[in-house]
């Protein structure tokens, strides 16, 4: 009993002695917080003039000599996963082609857990070893890169889909775009006016593409509707598989697909059924179901904002890029399966978005509940746009509560 | 031919100190060659891995940093091991800590916000200690084996805080399966001018409250007596049941301290897949250091900053799979040195063993 009674003493004194010292240290943090905040504020105060003589005339001053950029790259999953982090370990290695960087310009590091504390870990690193441009490519690791954005205000960070700051951009790529003709192409090859579309987690990036499938289905035709099964995970080949076939059964001949397996071009090979790919051609996986897939290309992107950083009118902004750049990509369209005729037609309408003339989130919208989501005229702002929630009207489905 | 082992009686204490030394320089060795395998220069593939965790002041803080939550867990596990108690839950205990500290931080506002630290300090103790002392029950009582439940009862909490991000504590602002941020108030300072966070205090001063109980308090002595022998212990009237519950009541709490630890120290929230398998990194910490806590607290520096240096290795084009490969190559080859260093191997050649037996028969 005696011990227990020592030990119990001995446990008060280590919490005082706790709460004594995160009591002290406590006061030097506000400390901290301010100055960084301060040195961030005089930087884009510093930022703005140069910026305003860079629109007058392009100075050399402004900006970062290009043989002194060094850009640092995190992913979080491996340079070779067949599908995200490879678009962007790719894009990365072209842009540093076509900028002419050397290899010592550019470091790459992949397989960074986005959880925990490995994405500040290594940004400390790439900074350590003289990176002043660094991008994260999963959402997951926006806090990181905020929190260390703050830690160093002369660096230049860019977030994928995050919060633009004084020095950190976002930046996304309008994959609505290209979905949006691969839904039209969908509802031209489609036997009746209803659809399917093969979805994986139901996030926001998921569901624009969905609804972009949805209205480009409901331009070629007024009367389309697009039935959505989710599959609730980034990669369930089962469940995929599952959904795609209870829906070819019910008679729908063509399916919209984001994911990244295999499972949906068999389940359309086996049917005779068409579908559009995602994230990289999948015309291999289903020679004779894929009619055309959604590619990503940020290499536009990765260019656009190294120059800017070498003529000095880099801000800290959400940048999107589309179909007109090049960064939203179509495979070719599948000349078994789409005739020359459609084919056509379809760059009439790919003419129109990329000239503007056809805007995908373009008011009025409402959503499948019967709510107005868009007023006539309106514009979605890119908060919406990232966090969109709701399915348009001809979408048949639910989202999680 | 006959192989056997024989127990050194005594070890001389320079061997004892030159047998990780050498053990680390030939795991090292034999990993070369998987890195000439892919082409790459193992000399500077090692010089970004050491340089790249321990190379500068500010490339040690980092790994100190990433060692702290290491850290808690290796300290907590090791004190079961010393009672022969296999704790392998300090995954789930570490969640469960940071789930509790979480709680505390985001979902009780009526807490004073100089207090809310303390609390949250105190909730992720009592979190972890009581997760590890319900898995240690059946144990305690009907003799269960401890192993498999404390294995399980990590899938439990895992799953536990996934409903919690899924659902309820989702931050609907995000896309991602994360908690609301912390408020300031809820987040650790940090000491030394770097990005550490003042729980390296708190666990220095875990490590030297946990020699001072096993060297000299009768509790800690009983709990090394009946990690020995339990039997011995029963024989010699110690309670085992309260010993057992005792040890997981702090084995747990430490690990459960971790969870605050990198929630409020470095993290800011709670994030699904959130320990990343630090609880089972912590077992192989532990059993490098010889449950010794002062060892611990510099072999989880050792390890994270390995951790951290294989990221760097990527610097020079090798992947950190690779880096991956080097971690368990050391462990295996510091286990194995071991058995060499405490045994001698005795290789008996076959017509020695004849001529042996031959004399046996004749006499």
């Amino acid at each position: 009993m005696k011990v227990t009674k020592k030990l119990i003493g001995l446990l008060l004194v280590l919490a005082l002695a706790l709460s004594a010292l995160t009591g002290c240290a406590q006061t030097s943090a506000p400390v901290a917080a301010d100055t960084s905040s301060d040195s961030a504020a005089s930087d884009t105060a510093a930022a703005e003039p140069t910026e305003a003589a860079e629109a007058a005339e392009a100075t050399e001053a402004a900006g970062i000599p290009l043989s002194e950029i060094k850009v640092g790259v995190v992913l979080n999953t491996m340079k070779e996963d067949g599908g995200w982090s490879q678009s962007h370990n790719a894009s990365f290695l072209a842009a540093k082609e076509q900028l002419g960087l050397t290899d010592d310009q550019m470091i790459i590091i992949d397989n960074v857990p986005d959880t925990g504390n490995d994405c500040a870990n290594t940004i400390e690193m790439l900074i350590g070893e003289g990176c002043n441009m660094i991008f994260g490519t999963s959402s997951g690791l926006t806090d990181a890169i905020h929190a260390e954005a703050k830690l160093h205000p002369d660096v230049y960070f860019h977030q994928f889909e995050g919060v633009p700051a004084d020095n950190c951009a976002s930046y996304s790529v309008r994959d609505w775009e290209t979905m949006f003709l691969l839904g039209y192409a969908g509802a031209k090859l489609s036997n009746g006016d209803k659809l399917g579309f093969m979805a994986a987690q139901p996030q926001a990036s998921v569901v624009r593409a969905v609804n972009a499938y949805a209205l480009g289905a409901k331009y070629a035709n007024p009367n389309a509707t697009v039935q959505v099964v989710w599959a609730n995970s980034w990669y369930d080949p089962a469940k995929e598989k599952e959904g795609a076939t209870s829906m070819l059964a019910s008679g729908i001949n063509v399916l919209g697909y984001h994911g990244s397996t295999t499972a949906v071009a068999e389940a359309c090979t086996d049917a005779g059924a068409f579908m559009s790919g995602f994230h990289i051609d999948m015309h291999d996986y289903a020679p004779t179901a894929v009619y055309s897939s959604h590619m990503w290309n940020w290499t536009p992107l990765y260019v656009e904002f190294i120059n800017r950083a070498v003529a000095g009118t880099w801000t800290g902004e959400m940048l999107y890029m589309g179909i007109d750049s090049g960064c939203a990509q179509l495979a070719p369209w599948n000349t078994d399966i789409v005739s020359a005729d459609l084919i056509a037609e379809l760059n009439g309408v790919q003419a129109k978005l990329e000239s503007g003339e056809i805007q995908v989130f373009g008011g009025p919208l409402s959503d499948n509940t019967g709510k107005e989501v868009l007023a006539a005229g309106a514009e979605f702002t890119n908060d919406q746009l990232i966090g969109m929630m709701f399915l348009v009207d001809n979408v048949i489905g639910q989202l999680p509560s | 031919m006959k192989i056997r082992f024989e127990k050194r009686e005594k070890l001389h204490p320079v061997w004892k100190l030159l047998n990780p030394v050498i053990c680390i320089v030939l795991a090292l060795l034999a990993c070369s060659f998987l890195v000439i395998a892919i082409g790459k220069d193992p000399v500077a593939a090692y010089g970004k891995l050491f340089s790249g965790g321990f190379g500068s002041a500010k490339k040690l803080s980092e790994s100190i940093l990433q060692a702290i939550p290491l850290m808690f867990c290796a300290l907590g596990v090791s004190i079961s091991f010393k009672m022969s108690i296999n704790n392998i839950g300090a995954e789930g205990q570490y969640v469960m800590g940071a789930m509790a500290a979480t709680g505390v931080a985001l979902f009780c506002p009526w807490i004073p916000h100089a207090l809310v630290i303390p609390a949250m300090i105190i909730a992720g103790f009592a979190a972890g200690a009581l997760w590890a002392m319900l898995a240690v029950i059946p144990k305690a009582f009907w003799n269960v084996n401890e192993t498999i439940i404390t294995l399980m009862f990590n899938y439990v909490a895992l799953l536990f805080v996934d409903f919690l991000l899924f659902g309820a504590w989702r931050d609907t602002s995000l896309n991602l399966n994360y908690s609301p941020a912390y408020p300031e108030y809820a987040m650790l300072p940090k000491v030394f001018g770097t990005r550490i966070n003042s729980a390296i205090y708190i666990a220095i001063i875990a490590a030297v409250c946990i020699y001072l109980f096993f060297d000299k308090t009768t509790r800690g002595y009983q709990i090394r007596v009946i990690g020995s022998s339990v039997r011995a212990a029963s024989y010699a009237g110690m309670n085992i049941r309260t010993n057992i519950l005792i040890v997981m009541l702090f084995s747990g709490g430490l690990a459960g301290l971790a969870g605050v630890a990198q929630a409020s120290g470095a993290v800011g929230r709670l994030q699904q897949n959130f320990a990343n398998g630090t609880g089972y990194t912590a077992i192989i910490v532990a059993y490098l250091s010889k449950f010794n806590p002062f060892t611990v607290l510099i072999v989880s520096i050792l390890f994270s900053g390995l951790s951290y240096g294989s990221v760097a290795t990527q610097l020079v084009g090798v992947p950190d799979q690779v880096g991956v490969v080097i971690q368990g190559a050391i462990l295996i080859f510091v286990l194995g040195g071991e058995i060499f260093s405490r045994n001698r191997l005795i290789i008996t050649r076959r017509e020695k063993e004849t001529a042996l037996a031959k004399k046996g028969a004749t006499k």
